[in-house]
């Protein structure tokens, strides 16, 4: 990778080593990754691009360790996750949490909003002072302390999302993943929790992936991006460089089909936009 | 003569008015864009001129289509309307779609419901139909029922439907949010050829304003159920009047530039869009607004001819600092 001499010296933190992941059955398996390698360093600030079905969330998820790979390995810290036990993994719960798209379904709507952000500290076994520690998170995502005893429905989409990502920072992770965390947000609103991911992750020193459809969102936010095409990494760099000089012709479509203010819509080649199964 | 002609829509709900004084006028083959949050009442405003608002809901005011006016009209003659001289497009194609019948049926179905065609007739439009909307082989894939399509496909068969009849104008709400991004390109690149070709005209109905500035002439801002601003593309993208356009421009840009405004630097609006029946009175932007004053209280009357700003303390053009911001270069 280009970006080895910037960072040098941080081993990676989490690690994808030609992982594969099939679902589906196995006479008729559906590869949703197929030989990923990958890695996130500290500090950065990693975009996972890709269109429905290109795998991002399944990476997500293998990233996480909420599920196993079915071929090679995923590495937290050098080690190797395959087949830990619940407690071995409790480091890695702890250090890498997430933030999905929409609010109402990680949040329990009959949880008071700071019984939700402290269940991360009581299931992690975190010990310490909940309350005052809920207060601090509240005021870290800019919700007045008043919003711990109210419940998810009494807020707006933004501040739900707000409230997801106070919950993620609970347990001080080193990594957030944020996947489509802005996407379901309406555009004057969007910008307002872009800017507030963006200024927590400088705070605390947080390490992001930032998994998104949103090749403008990724492009403003993230340093590195990897580009997932059918389960497979197409083309991977520092942001700039991918955006200026895309490599590959599935990144050169995407980018190009980008809309912007007051540009022309360009049909990209068809690059395989016949097939039903894209 | 406008071919469409928007005057004072209102619609209440449960005594809420979610779209008030909805006024535009769209001519023959022009495209005109509809842009807005959620809760700007857009969809709404797109139902009501279709005659298609859910039970309960009723339209005032008045839409004139080719010199009728649609909101008397019976459902009767209304149907007859619809499909042939309106036709729509709506974001979610599976809905539009009857999953039980092959999609090439649906668009013959489609023909012979508005035009007095035999089945072989209708068959062989169809047939010269689908290569237009991008299907190179018609007589295999007409056979394919929709699920056996992607999404850009179905999108794509609902268009031909939406085309079969030549109709005057085509409305569009949201056709590619749930479309890929390569696949959003190909869809609005096909509808915009298509509308050309033919001289329909276009009401495409988005919160993305890069799109609808990427395909539409002219373009019209709504926001807490009514029109805060309407211009032609270029003169909105350089020089506009309403706060909340200015605004929306300022995020868009941020995000969408050359990776130039530092990640947690992007221009933003605050607070949140109110919940339907909680926009304010007066002005429906008082309290997001950075040029309130307590005249903003009363609701400010819509001014000007070509461009239409309803805003007590619009922008003025081009000495304020904010139309130094030119379009070129947005993510290129």
């Amino acid at each position: 990778m280009t970006a080895a001499g910037a960072i040098q010296g941080s081993d990676p933190i989490l690690q994808m080593l030609a992982v594969t992941r099939r679902y589906g059955t196995r006479s008729n398996p559906v590869v949703a990754l197929s030989q990923v390698s990958m890695e996130v360093r500290p500090q950065d600030r990693l975009g996972v691009v890709g269109e429905s079905g290109s795998g991002k969330s399944t990476l997500a998820r293998l990233l996480l360790i909420l599920e196993d790979p079915d071929e090679g390995e995923v590495r937290f810290q050098g080690r190797s996750m395959s087949g830990k036990s619940r407690s071995e993994l409790a480091e890695l719960r702890r250090a890498v949490q997430i933030v999905f798209q929409d609010p109402f379904s990680s949040l329990d709507p009959r949880l008071r909003v700071g019984d939700s952000i402290a269940e991360p500290l009581r299931s992690l076994g975190i010990q310490g002072d909940h309350r005052s520690r809920v207060q601090e998170l509240l005021d870290a995502v800019g919700l007045p302390a008043g919003s711990a005893r109210m419940y998810p429905h009494q807020f707006s989409g933004g501040q739900r999302q707000r409230v997801a990502i106070a919950r993620a920072l609970a347990s001080q992770p080193r990594v957030l993943v944020a996947d489509e965390a802005v996407s379901a947000l309406d555009v004057s609103v969007r910008a307002q929790v872009l800017n507030l991911l963006a200024r927590l992750v400088e705070r605390f020193g947080l390490t992001l992936v930032f998994i998104s459809h949103d090749m403008a969102v990724v492009r403003h936010i993230c340093t590195r991006v990897v580009v997932l095409y059918r389960g497979q990494v197409v083309e991977q760099g520092q942001v700039e460089q991918v955006f200026r000089d895309p490599q590959h012709p599935y990144t050169q479509a995407l980018i190009s089909s980008v809309p912007t203010l007051g540009g022309r819509i360009v049909a990209p080649p068809t690059f395989d936009w016949e097939s039903p199964s894209s | 003569m406008s071919l469409l002609e928007v005057s004072q829509l209102t619609v209440d709900v449960q005594g809420i008015p979610v779209v008030s004084d909805v006024r535009f006028a769209i001519s023959a083959g022009e495209r005109l864009g509809l842009i807005g949050e959620s809760g700007s009442g857009k969809t709404i405003t797109a139902l009501a001129i279709m005659g298609l608002l859910p039970e309960g809901l009723r339209a005032r005011g008045s839409v004139v289509l080719d010199g009728t006016e649609l909101l008397s009209l019976s459902e009767r003659r209304l149907s007859a309307v619809r499909g042939s001289r309106i036709a729509m497009v709506f974001q979610e194609p599976m809905t539009a779609l009857d999953p039980l019948m092959r999609v090439g049926t649906q668009i013959t179905d489609a023909i012979r419901i508005h035009e007095r065609v035999g089945r072989r007739a209708a068959r062989d439009r169809m047939l010269q139909l689908m290569p237009r909307v991008g299907f190179s082989n018609p007589r295999e894939q007409s056979r394919r029922f929709p699920h056996q399509l992607s999404g850009g496909q179905r999108q794509r068969i609902v268009i031909a439907i939406a085309i079969a009849c030549g109709p005057a104008l085509i409305l569009a709400d949201e056709p590619t949010t749930a479309l890929d991004v390569t696949v959003q390109a190909q869809v609005l690149a096909l509808l915009q050829d298509l509308v050309q070709d033919q001289g329909s005209a276009l009401l495409l109905i988005s919160h993305d304003l890069a799109v609808v500035s990427s395909v539409c002439q002219r373009i019209v801002v709504m926001y807490g159920g009514r029109v805060v601003e309407s211009a032609s593309t270029p003169e909105l993208l350089t020089r506009p009047r309403h706060p909340y356009t200015q605004a929306l421009l300022h995020t868009s840009r941020g995000i969408g530039g050359n990776g130039d405004t530092p990640a947690g630097h992007l221009p933003t609006i605050p607070g949140s869009v109110p919940e339907l029946g909680r926009f304010p009175s007066g002005c429906v932007f008082r309290g997001r607004c950075d040029r309130e004053q307590d005249r903003c209280l009363e609701a400010p009357p819509t001014t000007g001819s070509d461009h239409l700003v309803a805003c007590w303390f619009p922008l003025t053009s081009p000495s304020d600092p904010t139309a130094a911001v030119t379009t070129g270069g947005v993510g290129a």
